[in-house]
């Protein structure tokens, strides 16, 4: 193999010693309680992400997928795209409410959104709503993403 | 006559071979032994950055004669845009953006073969190799897939003009920054590679790699709280961090890179965790390719994956080859990567050490794990996923704590073997310091368990990080008979690695403080008012005054004027603003008001969502904020960067030993088996 020991040595910083200790067999007590300190930490964190995701996950869809869902996604939370239909955009009390149809390709739905609307919102630009779709058909949105704002790039 | 752009064009090309013969010529330089062969080498890594920089001189050429010929100037800038933005517009788009990671690494692998050729030399052939071999994949992808120099078959009069979200101060700043962040983990990578490549396993690498590896800390680090700064100041949504894909992506390089500037000083003092370093190196640059192809891709922004863009393809292939490649080397240098001691206590630094690498490592993990979840969802579910910030502040909230708590204590912990009753009489005033911060928060009405466990956490780190300064400057005092200042001078300069560490500790503190306090303490309103009516948000009276409509040569803009009283008392003037720029009516940009206000450290911060035209004149839609102790975030920002770069600067040395070129030769070639 490369590097002979007289290598080690001389790149070596004099502080450190240079000893090897055999294998497993050779490890002290504290080894193990590291490793059981370890699998705590491991343990905690992976509770912390299976938790988080159990209790803050929400469906991921796009209008015709929760529409073909029916009733079952009555009241469900729900993160839907789609792209804002040309000239269905209303602004209810100055601004602060919106309502408008999203679609795709095979499906729309009237979405209502109370709240700041982004800069780039506007006909045909496409968004994400987070809330709950209604009985009557409605999406009533708790928040309304444009496109991320990191991709400026022009749609060729 | 040729357009000079037909000369970048040129360039790219020829950068392309120049650079695939460095990857080849540094092996083989070591299996010839031939030091011509590695000079040569050497000089194709200096003349691709001489080749990158000609063609982005002639990009910036192009956006200044406005050579709309060129596709990318075409797209990204226009006539009337005045000529600061051509900084933003250089690197706005994709072609662009590639451009300057490939000629920012170009630079930077300029600067590694020049500084750290002589306390590197061994490493050299492959540390070439490897920067040259990435740069050799963003010239393919640059060349062939997405090329800035690209031109249209005709001239347009006029280009479509830069994205008007674009045209902000902060946007000079953070988008390069996070690039030249991701680039540069890069060369703690190749130094990695190179250890691994030639076999030369011990510390030699690393002591290298250090300042490098602060350095893409620094400048990722630097990235993120100035793409923070930009949201918050631009975005208008009243906060800083949304836990986007984008900004997740910027994250986890930083998180696993600060794992490995920590886990690298246990492998220096005790030779132990080589593994662990060499993977954490591998991880955070897959991590920065990964951050690198998110922000360019949409892959995790689009309900489905089909929306991802051209280059898409190339960048998972590049990540996959890199990481299995790495991995599979990685294994096969296992017998010789044993550690030479190992863990005497639980008790001791490297103890706390390796859990501070296991925490960092987990919270990776966790925003990795929410980040690609709709694709894992889907692939194994059927069904598409996703998660949200409250997601991520349950997971990272009890992680960031431990953190904390670790920060703290770490420091005054000894190496091998620490005393639990030093430990503990060492930690009594530090304890005792943050209980009464505690109190003191808690009597100030902060008072959600949340957050006083994170005051707790962030006054303790704050105090043990005193404790230590005090106590280098009494031990100076005594000895040296030095006065308190220049003792604590003195203390920093000579010891830069050591303070500049606590310095960049204490920048963390600020900005938990920060983070504390705008999560758990805002206060938020939507109004609609007719002018001179008032709004009530937490202490403060807020009272419309009237709309105003102002034009300049860009852009269109409409103002509200506010004023904000306390207590009876007037205690700012707010402005927001909708500006309607040329081009870009449809999409109207926010200017938010923000006004700090002392001695509460208190945020007020005002949007203008809307207005509308009724008999008693224009009445104007608000949301309103009161946000607590953000500019300690932005403190925190100033002193994390006086801290590292305390940390980089160049401590004076006594005369070092310089290795002579033969005998540095002669263990060159010896270690190729």
């Amino acid at each position: 193999m490369s590097a002979t020991s007289s290598d080690v040595l001389q790149h070596a910083p004099a502080d450190v010693p240079q000893l090897t200790k055999p294998g497993l067999a050779g490890r002290g007590p504290a080894v193990a309680k590291i490793g059981l300190a370890a699998a705590v930490v491991a343990l905690a964190a992976g509770f912390l992400i299976f938790n988080g995701l159990r209790s803050a996950s929400v469906y991921y869809l796009t209008v015709s997928e929760l529409q073909a869902k029916g009733p079952a996604a009555y009241q469900q939370p729900a993160r839907v795209a789609g792209v804002v239909r040309p000239g269905s955009i209303q602004r209810l009390s100055g601004g602060l409410a919106v309502r408008f149809v999203l679609e795709d390709q095979s499906g729309a739905m009237p979405v209502e959104y109370r709240g700041v609307v982004p800069d780039i919102f506007g006909d045909h630009t496409e968004v994400v709503v987070e809330g709950r779709y209604t009985e009557s058909g409605v999406f009533v949105a708790k928040t309304l993403l444009a496109k991320c704002p990191s991709r400026f790039e022009a749609e060729q | 006559m040729l357009p000079l752009s037909s000369l970048g064009f040129l360039a790219l090309q020829l950068a392309l071979p120049v650079a695939m013969y460095a990857v080849v010529a540094g092996p083989l330089a070591l299996r010839v032994r031939s030091m011509p062969l590695l000079l040569s080498a050497r000089n194709g890594v200096l003349a691709v950055a001489a080749l990158l920089t000609l063609v982005s001189a002639t990009l910036v050429h192009a956006f200044v004669t406005h050579d709309f010929g060129v596709r990318y100037v075409a797209e990204q800038s226009s006539r009337d845009m005045p000529l600061q933005y051509i900084i933003t517009a250089f690197y706005g788009g994709q072609a662009g953006s590639l451009l300057y990671w490939a000629w920012t690494l170009s630079l930077l692998s300029s600067a590694v073969v020049v500084l750290s050729w002589r306390s590197a030399r061994p490493l050299m052939p492959y540390v070439i190799a490897v920067l040259m071999g990435v740069e050799t994949f963003f010239l393919v992808v640059l060349n062939f897939v997405s090329n800035p120099l690209e031109r249209l078959p005709f001239t347009p009069a006029d280009g479509r003009g830069l994205n008007p979200l674009l045209k902000d101060p902060g946007m000079f700043v953070h988008p390069p920054l996070l690039l030249a962040g991701y680039m540069s983990w890069t060369v703690p990578y190749a130094f990695a590679m190179a250890a691994l490549l030639s076999g030369r396993l011990w510390n030699e690498w690393l002591i290298v790699v250090r300042r490098w590896a602060l350095l893409a800390f620094t400048i990722l680090g630097a990235g993120l709280l100035m793409g923070s700064w930009w949201a918050y100041h631009v975005l208008g949504w009243g906060g800083y961090w949304g836990w986007d894909p984008v900004e997740n992506a910027a994250l986890m390089p930083w998180l696993t890179g600060t794992a490995f500037l920590h886990s690298i000083m246990v492998q220096e003092r005790r030779g132990m965790l080589k593994v662990w370093n060499l993977g954490l190196a591998i991880a955070t640059f897959a991590l920065a390719i990964f951050g690198t192809f998110v922000v360019r891709s949409g892959i995790l922004t689009s309900v489905h994956s089909f929306a991802v863009s051209a280059i898409g393809p190339f960048f998972f292939g590049f990540l996959a080859l890199t990481l299995i490649a790495s991995l599979a080397l990685l294994f096969y240098r296992l017998p010789l990567l044993r550690d030479e001691q190992e863990f005497d206590s639980l008790v001791s630094r490297e103890t706390a050490f390796l859990v501070n690498n296991l925490l960092l490592v987990a919270l990776t993990f966790a925003v990795f794990w929410g980040t690609i979840y709709p694709l894992i969802s889907e692939a194994v579910r059927n069904v598409k996923m996703t998660v949200g910030p409250p997601y991520y502040n349950q997971v990272a909230g009890p992680l960031l704590f431990a953190l904390l708590i670790l920060m703290g204590i770490a420091p005054l912990m000894a190496w091998r073997r620490a005393s639990l009753g030093n430990l503990a009489r060492s930690l009594r005033w530090p304890a005792a310091a943050a209980l009464s911060g505690t109190m003191l928060a808690a009597l100030a009405g902060a008072l959600k368990p949340g957050a006083l466990a994170g005051i707790l956490a962030a006054v303790f780190v704050a105090a043990t990080v005193a404790l230590e300064f005090w106590r280098g400057i009494a031990v100076r005092r005594r000895l040296a008979k030095e006065p308190a200042a220049v003792a604590l001078t003195r203390l920093v300069a000579r010891n830069r690695r050591r303070y500049g560490g606590y310095i960049v500790h204490l920048a963390i503190v600020l900005i938990a403080l920060g983070v504390i306090g705008s999560s758990f303490f805002q206060q938020q309103r939507e109004v609609t008012l007719a002018p001179g009516e008032r709004a009530q948000l937490g202490p403060y009276t807020i009272q419309y005054l009237g709309l105003s409509e102002y034009r300049t040569a860009e852009a269109r803009l409409i103002r509200a004027e506010l004023i904000a009283e306390r207590d009876g008392k007037e205690v700012a003037q707010l402005r927001p603003e909708r500006q309607f720029h040329k081009n870009w009516e449809q999409q109207p940009t926010t200017r938010v008001a923000i006004e700090t206000l002392l001695p509460r450290l208190e945020d007020l911060y005002v949007v203008l969502v809307g207005w509308e035209e009724t008999a008693d004149g224009y009445h104007a839609s608000l949301h309103l904020f009161v946000n607590p102790a953000v500019s300690l975030i932005w403190l925190g920002g100033l002193v994390f960067l006086v801290g590292t770069t305390i940390t980089l600067w160049p401590q004076p040395q006594p005369a070092r030993a310089v290795l002579r070129v033969p005998a540095a030769l002669r263990r060159m070639a010896g270690s190729e088996a």
